[in-house]
């Protein structure tokens, strides 16, 4: 016989009213918990696939979108751009590298996208086997797709056309995959990874001039695809089609907004940028050949004349381009510039808010949870105060009692905690393999945070202070008189 | 054994209590008697150091316990004084056994299951051993009280109206079953009840309040 047992036969003793404490002490916890990974995770995925990244130059519309779409993968493009006129920007001296991206086609839900091997190096993955990459129609796969749809060096597939499933699918010509990928937590592992050339070769069979394909594409998009598609795709296309030309004034006045945002920001942070941009020389030159410039953003092709790519990521050789160049890009051609760094701020700020109300939530549950211990504490205390005075008078001290009560104040609080954290990493568990289904994106379950451990302080708190009035009066309690009393 | 002198307290300017002297010594029994409002339960809980008294002193073997601090006391009660109250109340939350584990831990003894059987066994209750205290009669409680006032060998067994809710039977059997435990253990015994019953059957010292 000890306080903990005592104390674990009294909570036990009452098993509705420790239900109830436990139940929304778990909720609490749960809750909170899951918010603090997902939203470190969500911050992770974005900030480390940003990394390097400057800006972006893609088809005008939404910048959020082109962003999403570009960086991160899990929107649609805006649309192309001439590759001609990605190429020229390039030629400005502050941009030190860019990276194409040409899209299209998918592979049962897997995006192939276009590029060239600096892609492949920005983002330090690593060959698990085969190779790069060399001509047309190879495909190197990230880890994440070749384990999911089982692909080995060899394989051949059709791609389809667009970005969703069961699309359409080319049949004229096959992707072979030559290389897979190293695991790398980066969008690489979501992607098939082509040359530029065999995305223009795919959509270019009748040898046709880009442009005109291109409007022939979406003709025969229009009689081959489903209707729910069409109406999506037409509603896509008025969006941005009244986003050009509609909100064209706000649409710039956010702009300007923006790049006033950049400004001070860029002034309010100058330091750890000018760190990162060290870190990321160093990267470059030590880990990757070095990659002199080039002013073609498309090696393999042998006439790039009115061919187009979908977006171009861009690098600057020193961070003061993203004060200059986007705007430069957005007033004097016909692309559009994004900077991932603030869009992806801008998200989260939006976000934020939703995050920050269920946090608030949570946090409430935690505290109603704690008044439910309080009560319970409370209630089957006044039955218990003769028990109490028994003990006293069997030779129990007053602090002893005082401890007996905050006990059950204390192992509620912990069962609590570690109940909620239980039913967090199986919520997040389950979530993640939702979210990998539906965005390719996965979440790390099993890691604990630092917020945690603050998690588990504060829900040790709310227990002892729940308790804490309940076991006072246990310690001051008349026993002669409860006894006489009974 | 047991002394007290002059004791007197006072609940507030009306109510106020003046008590006889009382001395046991070890192995002796004492009833004391007296009717509803006369402060038997004042009394004996003045003796078991539940209360503190105006003035007057209590003395438990060699020691005056007015004179201990609260925890001293809560201590000294523990090991020196087993008492058996009207209605035996336990932890409704465990069974006889851990009740009685739980005396033992309080008071700061080593915790003897042996201890405990044997005692159980001695009042025909070892079979009740994992019972809940609720799922006992009335004379069972009663017994397993008593069981709990013995189980620290103290020097003093108190007893406040241990008869009175136990039909002529299990009176008479539980005043057996205490003065036999209670000379056992050596201890003095000291009954306080209104219940006329005892005059007759109580073979040691009587007090009137």
């Amino acid at each position: 016989m000890n306080l903990t047992k005592l104390s674990w036969s009294n909570l036990k003793a009452k098993p509705l009213n420790t239900f109830l404490s436990l139940l929304l002490l778990t909720l609490g916890v749960a809750l909170v918990s899951m918010l603090l990974i997902l939203n470190k995770q969500l911050d992770e995925q974005f900030k480390r696939n940003i990394s390097g990244i400057d800006m972006v130059v893609g088809a005008k519309g939404s910048p959020l979108q082109l962003i999403l779409s570009s960086v991160y993968h899990i929107d649609n493009p805006t649309g192309n751009i001439p590759l001609e006129e990605a190429e020229a920007l390039l030629k400005n001296p502050i941009i030190k590298q860019g990276i194409p991206l040409a899209y299209g086609d998918s592979y049962k839900g897997y995006r192939i996208v276009g590029t060239n091997k600096e892609y492949a190096e920005h983002y330090n993955v690593v060959l698990k086997e085969g190779k790069l990459w060399m001509h047309e129609y190879e495909v190197t796969a990230g880890a994440v797709v070749a384990k999911n749809l089982g692909l080995k060096i060899g394989d051949r597939f059709h791609s389809a056309h667009g970005l969703v499933e069961n699309a359409p699918a080319h049949d004229h010509a096959d992707y072979k995959v030559v290389g897979i990928f190293e695991h790398s937590n980066s969008v690489i592992d979501q992607l098939l990874l082509t040359d530029v050339t065999s995305v223009w070769a795919i959509h270019d069979h009748p040898e046709d001039e880009k442009k005109v394909e291109d409007k022939e594409h979406s003709h025969s998009e229009h009689e081959g695809h489903d209707h729910s598609e069409d109406e999506k795709m037409a509603e896509d296309k008025e969006h941005s089609h009244s986003e050009h030309e509609g909100h064209d004034h706000s649409e710039d006045e956010k702009m300007v907004e923006d790049k006033e945002h950049s400004h001070s920001e860029h002034e309010g942070h100058d330091h750890s940028e000018e760190e990162h941009d060290h870190f990321e020389h160093e990267d470059s030159n030590t880990t990757i050949n070095p990659s002199t410039k080039t002013n073609t953003l498309v090696p393999n092709a042998k006439n790039s004349e009115g061919k187009q790519i979908t977006a171009m990521l861009v690098k600057f050789k020193s961070k003061m381009g993203v004060m200059t160049v986007p705007r430069m890009v957005n007033e004097n051609t016909s692309m559009q510039a994004a900077v991932p760094a603030i869009e992806v701020n801008r998200l989260f700020t939006l976000m934020g808010v939703g995050m920050d109300t269920l946090r608030a939530i949570a946090f409430f549950i935690i505290l109603i949870s704690g008044i439910s211990v309080f009560v319970s504490l409370f209630n089957s205390l006044k039955e218990r105060k003769y028990e109490m005075a028994l003990m006293r008078s069997m030779g129990a001290s007053r602090t002893k009692l005082f401890l007996l009560v905050l006990m059950e104040g204390l192992i509620l609080s912990i069962l609590g905690f570690v109940l909620g954290m239980l039913i967090s990493r199986l919520g997040l568990y389950f979530l993640s393999g939702l979210m990998e289904s539906s965005y390719h994106y996965g979440l790390e379950a099993w890691q604990f945070l630092p917020q945690e451990g603050a998690l588990f302080v504060a829900t040790i708190c709310i227990g002892i202070v729940a308790a804490i009035l309940p076991a006072l009066q246990a310690f001051n309690m008349n026993i002669s008189k409860t006894l006489a009393n009974a | 054994m047991l002394k007290t002198s002059s004791l007197q307290f006072a609940y507030d300017a009306h109510n106020r209590f003046q008590f006889p002297d009382i001395e046991a010594a070890q192995s002796e029994h004492l009833l004391i008697i007296g009717d509803s409002g006369k402060g038997k339960t004042t009394f004996l809980h003045l003796i078991a150091g539940l209360l503190r008294p105006t003035s007057g002193k209590v003395e438990v073997g060699n020691t005056d316990i007015t004179q201990l601090s609260t925890k001293q006391l809560d201590r000294f009660r523990g090991k020196h004084i087993g008492i058996v109250f009207q209605k035996s109340h336990f932890v409704a939350s465990l069974n006889v056994k851990d009740n009685l584990l739980l005396a033992q831990y309080l008071a700061a003894e080593s915790q003897d299951l042996n201890r405990i059987k044997h005692l159980l066994e001695r009042l025909n209750l070892v079979s009740k051993l994992n019972n809940k205290t609720s799922e006992l009669s009335q004379g069972e409680q009663q017994r397993v009280a008593i069981a709990r006032a013995l189980l620290n060998r103290p020097d003093v067994i108190l007893a406040d109206e241990p008869t009175a809710a136990l039909d002529d039977t299990n009176c008479f059997e539980v005043i057996e079953l205490l003065k036999e435990q209670a000379l056992e253990a050596k201890a003095s015994l000291v009954i306080v009840t209104h219940d006329q019953r005892l005059k007759e059957v109580f073979g040691g010292g009587i007090v009137s309040l």
